[in-house]
């Protein structure tokens, strides 16, 4: 251990236990002569004499600074110098061989923080494992499949005994459809419709404000809207007196209730790769029951509730509102999930794209060890010389 | 490149060095190195500068010491002497040698005699 630190503090002192060996080794020779000359030798025999005695000087300092420091640590710090020298010399072979492992890198990273967020992460909600995704019929056919009409979702929710809360959101929201006017700049934003349990039964809280009012929820109740974190910010700088103030959407006044945090993200689970702006009220009232099927239902299941069971009372809810709502397109709940939902779809595809990835990853550093091997033949030469000058075996491996 | 003998002549290079310290006191490295050329009948011949590799590795082990210091014809030298870890571990090792050497020394002659039976 003494040993050890020993090593390592002269490493770090390299230059001065250096000049100090050197003076040692001066001094050594000139005894070595004096003595000799003492014997009668010419002074240039005394001296021959003195370096023949002595051995090879270098190969002596060597051997003490291997004794004397780290030399894996005295190596390494060569190697570095080393490597730069010829990264600048070959200033083409650096750029392209940074440049594919920048490549390589970037689009593996990329991949599998998308991977991560998608399928490892849990989802951003208060006990996401209760979440379930509530889809009519089939949920692989199009999005009028799998949404409900706003009078038997209500029959449903009222009814049912395995869910603690059910939410919606209307699925056909319109991509730009809202036009926010702002000191006389209109822009095209991206708004959701919700129903009023629909961020306190997934458990996002406002980051400023409140959500929805039932008054506000109402047909024909007063205009009132959430902003995401992003619109926030970027619109209104991220003012924290904005609640209560009306901004002009859609040629309307329309008060804002609050601020949505940073952390929600509503595309990324529902919806991805589409980013919302604001959320606003969505009524279930006879009113938007007429729209038909409408509105993508999320439910929380009651604590030790299997999927299984809330199927099946589910199911046979679904045959009886039909029947008593012979009027109203039939309901055939399919339950999955809310996980699963999000990641079903996308599974397959990101798991192709990480395999494709993975393999990107290992053609450049195929290509890579390549051109280092083509490199080698072309330093044969430098490499023999260097183990001719006394270069360890394994030394010129490293380079 | 024959390590395993370089190793051996290591070894035995420490145990000289601290040996002639111990019966000397103080040296310089060359009055080291002239010491055991003489003492071992100028049979062995020693690449003087290796001395300087097994010094700066027994003073890191704490046997030695060193010191600048003035010599007799006024030159300026590094003198080493031997601390009282390097005596303990110079005890140490003349018991080892000399038990190897003896164990040798029977083998060999023990070897001997099969030939010469044979």
């Amino acid at each position: 251990m003494r040993e050890f630190m020993e090593r390592f503090a002269a490493f770090f002192e390299r230059s001065g236990r250096e000049n100090d060996l050197d003076a040692e080794m001066q001094t050594h020779l000139g005894f070595a002569i004096d003595e000799n000359l003492a014997a009668g030798m010419t002074p240039e025999e005394a001296r021959r004499q003195a370096l023949i005695r002595f051995g090879g000087s270098e190969a002596a300092k060597e051997l003490h600074r291997e004794n004397r420091s780290l030399s894996f640590l005295e190596y390494l710090a060569q190697d570095l110098r080393y490597a730069l020298r010829m990264m600048r010399r070959d200033t083409a072979f650096t750029i392209f061989a940074i440049l594919i492992i920048a490549l390589g890198i970037g689009a593996s990273t990329t991949v599998f923080s998308v991977l991560r967020t998608v399928l490892v992460r849990p989802l951003p909600f208060r006990e996401p494992a209760s979440l379930v995704w509530l889809a009519n019929s089939k949920p692989d056919e199009g999005l009028s499949a799998q949404t409900m009409e706003v009078l038997p979702f209500l029959a449903l929710k009222e009814r049912n005994h395995s869910f603690s809360d059910m939410a919606a959101y209307f699925a056909f929201y319109g991509v730009a459809d809202s036009q926010l006017t702002e000191n006389g700049v209109s822009e095209r934003l991206n708004a959701l419709p919700v129903s009023q349990s629909f961020f306190p039964m997934l458990g996002v809280r406002p980051q400023l404000g409140h959500f929805f009012s039932a008054d506000e929820c109402k047909w024909n109740g007063p205009k009132a809207a959430l902003l995401s974190y992003g619109l926030w910010q970027r619109r209104f700088a991220g003012d924290p007196h904005i609640v209560g103030r009306a901004i002009t959407l859609d040629n309307a006044a329309v008060t804002v209730e609050g601020v949505m945090p940073q952390s929600f993200d509503f595309g990324s689970v529902f919806a991805p790769g589409t980013r919302m702006d604001l959320y606003v009220p969505f009524p279930l009232t006879p009113e938007t029951d007429r729209w038909g099927n409408t509105i993508a239902v999320v439910g929380r299941l009651k604590p030790g509730v299997p999927l299984g069971r809330a199927q099946a009372e589910a199911s046979m809810l679904g045959g009886q509102i039909s029947k008593e709502m012979p009027s109203k397109n039939s309901i055939q709940p399919l339950l999955s999930m809310l996980k699963e939902h999000v990641s079903g779809t996308l599974r397959p595809a990101l798991m192709v794209l990480g395999c494709a990835v993975g393999v990107v990853m290992l053609i450049v550093c195929a290509n890579l060890s390549n051109l280092l091997l083509a490199r080698s033949t072309a330093r044969q030469k430098e490499l023999a010389i260097r183990s001719a000058l006394g270069a360890g075996k394994g030394r010129p491996g490293t380079k | 490149m024959g390590d395993s003998k370089l190793d051996l002549l290591q070894g035995t290079l420490d145990v000289m060095v601290l040996q002639t310290l111990a019966v000397l006191g103080p040296q310089h490295g060359y009055g080291i190195a002239r010491r055991i050329e003489q003492v071992s009948g100028e049979e062995i011949l020693l690449n003087q500068g290796t001395i300087y590799a097994s010094l700066v590795r027994l003073q890191q082990r704490g046997w030695i010491s060193a010191k600048w210091g003035a010599s007799d014809n006024n030159r300026k030298a590094k003198f080493y002497s031997i601390t009282r870890a390097g005596a303990k571990q110079l005890a140490n090792d003349v018991a080892y040698w000399q038990r190897l050497s003896r164990v040798m020394a029977r083998v060999l002659r023990i070897e001997q005699e099969v030939q010469n039976d044979a």
